[in-house]
């Protein structure tokens, strides 16, 4: 055997296209017929393929490959001591071109490859090949050659007088399409990592619905870039890598909903969108490093204040030009998003939120139907006759045999499991019914009772008088649908009910009262949003910008609505550990310049020394009236310009 | 290809011996995509709900892993808003030997042990490792919320 050795030296890439030698390694005295030869082991080979598909359903067990669920013919025996079918281990090591064990990733050098495929390998003594470029030793010339076929690219459409090997996918096509009028789908033949003889083949209009509908169970087609037309990729998978490699994704509608990813043909569109659809940096070297964008204004200021306070520190003329320039982009999204007051900001969060409930899905009566069926069957411990119990005692709750009270004494003689909980079961069984209904009023009854009851036993202080985890339970809600209203607690009651720390948890905490909640996290978000202002109006205060205290007070006083003062004075007084809005306050008047507390005079300077920014400022100011107390911040000094 | 036939097979060990905490099968006839539910472990803050999953098999299955992800919102480190599942032999450590059923029960080990060093979720991470209690607490309640 010091041919074949020699011939397995070759590269790699060379294998598939150089066949006919492969021919040549098989033993000497094949040459003599190898036409005749070659037919012969033509059948074990390809057609082995479709042979075994069906003809072994009632076969047992062990005799299936347990990667394919096919019938064993030929077994892979690997030093792991694991058995796969000739096809499955040698795919993973011609096609995959791996050498880990199929079953328990073991990298093996050498497998060996024999049809007594009850034996181990340690029994296997007599190897009659050994292939080097792939680690397999042969036991008999009918193995190597069923296995070494699999890769050859025979025409199943011509005669059996014409066997050849075309050596390659393209040739194969070539063949196909000349002599047959028909083809393989090239996309499966680069990616599919199947045999030659496993690809089908199609008539022009059969490929075409391939490729853009798919034609068989489990596939839908290969998917195509939108931007790059006619670009089709083998799956998801392929198209994902190309989306990410090639196109542009925005990441602030990625932030905003996970869902549903928004791609974009290059940068230069991508950009556009940043433009017209959040808050892009338009400073020049933020431009240049691309990605400067933000999901809303506050976070632009805070990004320019920081990163280009410099420019704000320059000569005064300096100073407004620059800052003219970037405050631009973001009043040209104003602009075209039409809407700029406070809820239209906070309803970002929103729509992120409600794109997360749609994942959340829950409480259709399908679901809950499916829930109601998957959680008796796990308390039955999958009992068909108790399931068929519990579904009829369900069947006469619904036609009204039963009283909810009734079904529920049933239930607990059929779940005797100690973990069955029949009170979960009476919830997602209400849940079935339409909502107020009686059916569903009285189920569901009892469930809260219990629930109320368990509440009042375990201790809720702890849970509920946390801050973050109110608030992210109040996050789990936004967006959720205003399902009418909950009585009516006026918003500035609710706001102190739900404010991060509470006082009195124990009187509020219900888990039922989901609206109240839902309506009271807009209102914490909306206090939140107040109270964070002086927070980043301290973090902004260290570039040296000359704001007024006096101003800032009056500003606060003028604009802001009654209501907003007054759930700010109650969280005053709550005395937030950490929302520290006094501080800043009080060291404010440290960084003060004396002669910039009077607003007037800045006005009037400003509009001596620039009549143009003037203008521009104006439109802003005119832009941001209405008692917008965000943008007048984000604007500071404009803002006074203006008036 | 061979796929089919092994789901198939997978399909009816499935009905033949269900697991205890979990069960799945096809949604309508695509014998490809199935849908799964997963019992919250009852050593964990899951315990309660039900969980649903819904599961893709490519074509190359069982050489490329299943797609699967959750459609009930669950409060996990490694397990993001989309129901996105960040376990390791759902991508590079799948093995073909590895089952459907096999790959369930360590999702639901999953539930009971988070793997907060590998998050997909950073905040819910550092939450699990700097506040057990707190973790557990918002677990708690998002499992009630949504999984009940």
């Amino acid at each position: 055997m010091s041919e074949p050795t020699k011939e397995n030296v070759a590269p790699k890439r060379n294998f598939r296209r150089t066949q006919g030698p492969q021919n040549n390694i098989k033993p000497s005295n094949d040459k003599k017929n190898p036409r005749r030869k070659q037919k012969r082991n033509n059948g074990p080979g390809a057609p082995s393929l479709n042979t075994s598909n069906t003809e072994d359903d009632s076969d047992e067990e062990d005799e299936l490959c347990v990667i394919c669920a096919r019938k064993l013919l030929y077994v892979s025996l690997t030093p792991c001591h694991h058995k796969t079918c000739h096809i499955c281990a040698f795919r993973q090591r011609a096609l995959y071109e791996k050498k880990s064990c199929l079953i328990c990733r073991t990298e093996n050098e050498e497998v060996t490859f024999t049809d007594q495929i009850d034996e181990d390998i340690s029994d296997i003594q007599k190897i009659y090949e050994k292939n080097e470029k792939y680690g397999i030793n042969f036991t008999s010339e009918e193995v190597a050659m069923a296995t070494l076929n699999l890769l050859k690219f025979f025409c199943p459409l011509s005669k059996d007088e014409e066997v050849v090997d075309f050596g390659s996918f393209k040739k194969y096509n070539e063949h196909l399409k000349s002599e047959h009028n028909r083809m393989i789908c090239l996309i499966c033949a680069t990616h599919k990592h199947a045999f030659p003889a496993e690809l089908e083949i199609f008539a022009q209009n059969q490929l075409r619905n391939h490729q853009s509908k798919g034609n068989s169970e489990g596939f839908k087609g290969h998917p195509m870039c939108a931007f790059c037309s006619g670009k089709r990729f083998y799956s998801d998978d392929e198209l994902y890598v190309h989306m990410r490699n090639q196109h542009e994704k925005c990441h602030i509608c990625d932030k905003i909903n996970p869902t549903s990813p928004q791609y974009f043909k290059d940068y230069f569109q991508l950009f556009d969108h940043f433009r017209h659809s959040h808050y892009a940096c338009t400073v020049q070297s933020c431009l240049d490093n691309k990605f400067v964008v933000f999901k809303d204004e506050l976070e632009l200021q805070a990004h320019i204040l920081q990163e280009h306070g410099n420019i704000l520190k320059g000569k005064p003329k300096f100073f407004q030009s620059e800052l003219s320039t970037f405050i631009s982009a973001p009043s040209r999204v104003v602009r075209e998003r039409d809407d700029y007051d406070l809820p239209s900001i906070s309803s970002l969060p929103d729509s992120a939120s409600s794109s997360r409930t749609n994942v959340r899905a829950a409480s259709s009566p399908e679901e809950s139907r499916l829930r109601l069926a998957e959680r008796a069957k796990y308390y039955l411990e999958n009992s068909k006759e108790d399931f068929d119990k519990f579904a009829s005692y369900n069947e006469n709750y619904a036609k009204g045999y039963l009283s909810a009270e009734k079904l529920l004494e049933s239930y607990k003689l059929l779940f005797t499991k100690p973990n069955a909980d029949v009170y979960l079961l009476a919830h997602n069984l209400a849940e079935t019914f339409p909502r107020n209904s009686a059916k569903y009023n009285n189920l569901n009854a009892i469930y809260e009772q219990r629930e109320q009851a368990l509440a009042r036993q375990t201790s809720l202080p702890s849970l509920s008088s946390d801050p973050s985890l109110s608030m992210s339970m109040a996050r789990g809600h936004w967006g959720g649908t205003n399902d009418g209203g909950s009585g009516g607690a006026p918003s500035g009651v609710r706001n102190i009910n739900n404010l991060p720390t509470l006082k009195s948890p124990t009187a509020s905490y219900d888990p039922f009262a989901t609206t109240i909640k839902k309506q009271a996290s807009k209102s914490v978000k909306s206090s939140k949003r107040s109270t964070s202002q002086p927070i980043s109006y301290r973090a902004t205060s260290n570039n040296a910008v000359a704001f007024s205290p006096t101003y800032l007070e009056s500003k606060k006083n003028s604009t802001s609505a009654a209501s907003l003062n007054n759930s700010k004075d109650k969280l005053k007084s709550l005395n937030l550990p950490q929302l520290p809005p006094p501080k800043p306050k009080v060291q404010i008047p440290g960084l003060n310049r004396p002669q910039a507390a009077d607003p007037k005079q800045w006005g009037k300077k400003s509009s001596i020394e620039n009549a143009d920014v003037h203008d521009d400022l104006k439109e802003l100011s005119i832009n941001g009236s209405g008692g917008n107390k965000k943008k007048s911040k984000q604007k500071q000094l404009l803002f006074h310009i203006g008036i | 290809m061979s796929s089919s036939k092994r789901i198939a097979k997978e399909l009816s060990d499935l009905e033949r011996d269900p697991p205890t905490s979990c069960s799945a099968g096809p949604v309508g006839d695509d014998l490809y995509h199935w849908q799964a539910s997963i019992m919250g472990p009852a050593d964990s803050p899951y315990a309660g709900g039900v969980f649903f999953l819904s599961i893709h098999f490519p074509t190359d299955y069982p050489f490329k892993p299943p797609k699967i992800s959750f459609t009930t919102k669950i409060y996990h480190p490694n397990i993001n808003a989309n129901g996105n599942i960040c376990l390791d032999i759902l991508k590079d450590q799948w093995s073909p030997a590895l089952t459907l059923s096999k790959v369930l029960l360590s999702i639901c080990s999953l539930l009971t042990d988070a793997n907060p060093d590998d998050p997909l979720v950073p905040e819910i991470a550092h939450i699990y490792k700097t506040d057990r209690s707190k973790y557990e607490a918002t677990a708690r309640e998002w499992t009630k919320k949504y999984a009940v």
